[in-house]
Order: C-alpha cells, then sequence, then structure tokens
C-alpha cells in the first residue's frame, strides 16, 4: 500500500479479518439466531453498515445484520447520508469518542457530543 | 436533526462504565441484568480489567454494546433520535436503543456474535491494518492485486480505509 501512495499503514492488534469472507462460519452461526430474534419497528431510521442507508423494515433490518458479518462497514458513506438527510448535530453514545472523531474528518463545523 | 451514534470494537477502556454504575440506580439494575444474562461477571471485567482483558472480542463486544445502551436508558426523555446508526457491533446498540430489540435480546446476540467471529479467527488466521491517506478506490485496487483474501473491512473516513488479509500459517 504504500508503494502506492498510502501515507502510513498500521497493523491493528483485533482477532482476525472481521467483515471478510473469512467471517462466513460466524455468518452461518449467527443467521439463525438473528432470524429467531424480535425485531419491531424503530422509532427512527437506522443507517446500516452494509448499504450506508435507513432502514425501518424489521425483515430487512435482521437480513443486513445477519449480511454485515462479511460484508464492510461503509461508515464514510453512512456519515454522508446522514449529514445529507439533514443531521446537524450528532451525539455519540457509549465508550470513548472515535465516532465524533471520524464525524468531524467529514464535516469540521458539525457539532458532536457525548451521550 | 439530532443523530445518535454507536461505536464499534476499539472503543473500549479499563474502568468503562464504572462512573454510571455508580451514579444511577437504574444504570445499576441493567449492568447486574447483564451479567445474569452472560452467565459470567462482565462488569468486574470493564471495571477492574486490564487492557489486554478488554481486548478478547468476546469480551469487548458484549462491554461496549452494555456501555452504550445503559448509558442510552440513562438518558431516558432526553434521547430523542431523528436517526441512529452504530459501527459494526453498535448497530445492536443502536436498534436497541431505539426500541427495535429488547435488551436481553440483544445482550445475548452480542455475545453470540461475539463467540462467533472469535472462533472463525481460529479457522483461519487472519488480521486487519489501517490504510491512511490513499483514495478508497485505490486500496480497492491494490487489495485486488494481492493473493489471497485482502479485502476492505472498514470505510472509516475519506483517507482511511481498514483492509482485512488472510495470514500464511
Amino acid at each position: 500500500m504504500k508503494a502506492a501512495g498510502a501515507k502510513r499503514a498500521l497493523l491493528l492488534s483485533v482477532g482476525g479479518a472481521f467483515h471478510s469472507p473469512l467471517m462466513e462460519p460466524a455468518r452461518v452461526e449467527l443467521q439463525t439466531a438473528i432470524a429467531f430474534t424480535p425485531i419491531v419497528d424503530p422509532r427512527c431510521p437506522i443507517y446500516q453498515n452494509v448499504d450506508a442507508r435507513p432502514h425501518t423494515d424489521p425483515a430487512r433490518i435482521k437480513a443486513n445484520l445477519i449480511q454485515q458479518l462479511t460484508a464492510p462497514v461503509r461508515w464514510t458513506q453512512t456519515m454522508q447520508n446522514m449529514l445529507a438527510a439533514g443531521a446537524n448535530k450528532v451525539v455519540e453514545v457509549g465508550p470513548g469518542n472515535v465516532l465524533q472523531g471520524l464525524f468531524k474528518k467529514v464535516s469540521r463545523e458539525l457539532e458532536t457530543v457525548a451521550g | 436533526m439530532t443523530a445518535y451514534v454507536f461505536p464499534g470494537q476499539g472503543s473500549q477502556f479499563p474502568g468503562m462504565g464504572k462512573d454510571l454504575y455508580d451514579a444511577d440506580n437504574n444504570a445499576r439494575i441493567w449492568f447486574e441484568h447483564a451479567n445474569d444474562l452472560l452467565g459470567f461477571n462482565l462488569t468486574d471485567i470493564m471495571f477492574k480489567g486490564s487492557e489486554e482483558d478488554l481486548k478478547q472480542t468476546n469480551v469487548t463486544q458484549p462491554a461496549i454494546f452494555l456501555h452504550s445502551v445503559v448509558k442510552a436508558k440513562v438518558l431516558g426523555d432526553s434521547f430523542r433520535p431523528d436517526m441512529v446508526a452504530g459501527h459494526s457491533l453498535g448497530e445492536f446498540s443502536a436498534l436497541v436503543a431505539a426500541g427495535a430489540m429488547e435488551f436481553a435480546d440483544g445482550m445475548k446476540l452480542v455475545a453470540a456474535r461475539a463467540n462467533a467471529m472469535q472462533k472463525a479467527c481460529e479457522l483461519q488466521p487472519s488480521t486487519m491494518a489501517a490504510i491512511l491517506g490513499l483514495d478508497d478506490a485505490k486500496v480497492e485496487e491494490v487489495c485486488k492485486t494481492i493473493p489471497g483474501i485482502v479485502v476492505p473491512a472498514n470505510y472509516n473516513y475519506p483517507g482511511q480505509l481498514v483492509i482485512d488479509g488472510s495470514r500464511k500459517r
């Protein structure tokens, strides 16, 4: 990648190749559990990783959760789509502030806070 | 419009969630409920474990999910999302926070997901790497030229793409 012009390439200390075809055994193992888990309409659209688009249909949400295991996380596009849909404030709920930092990379003026 | 977003693996840190547990009775109930559902004391690892303890996928994923979901519960009526999203496992936190999935179902699914992913990792040694300062299209192109499985995993922001690769045994 450096030969192709990348500024840096960092090996991450994670267990393995998440969101790749190598996770196929995990996808197969999880698909029944996800299929049998009750999911109802969320109170607002959820932008999902597989296609970066907003979803409210429970059947589609489940299919996307299953597919997510072997598909890349399209977070760049997710942030762009949320901003295009009118998001002007981002609240990060959970440990750390990684996602606030990622949003700032696509929109420096955006208001971001910890939940 | 307000977007609520939920982090994924990598956001964990020693002591995570302890402030919530100490400050809020409801939070304590949810944390204890999670320990019962999981059959092990996750909160002990979150509050007292080392960085290394928290790095095991089967701990990391439930810990981040639990921290996010309890935080959303504690927000109560001030949690007013117009849209939500979660990074990787954060998608499960987002669904529970947005009322689409029950807490217990989400907790059990995330634990099962973490175990299944850990098992898959043991079948085929592999890793991830962050590529900085290169167009996504260029990274995709280079990935295709490398033998074995080398694919994009996380498109994090323009100029940072995390890729996956299999390791030689």
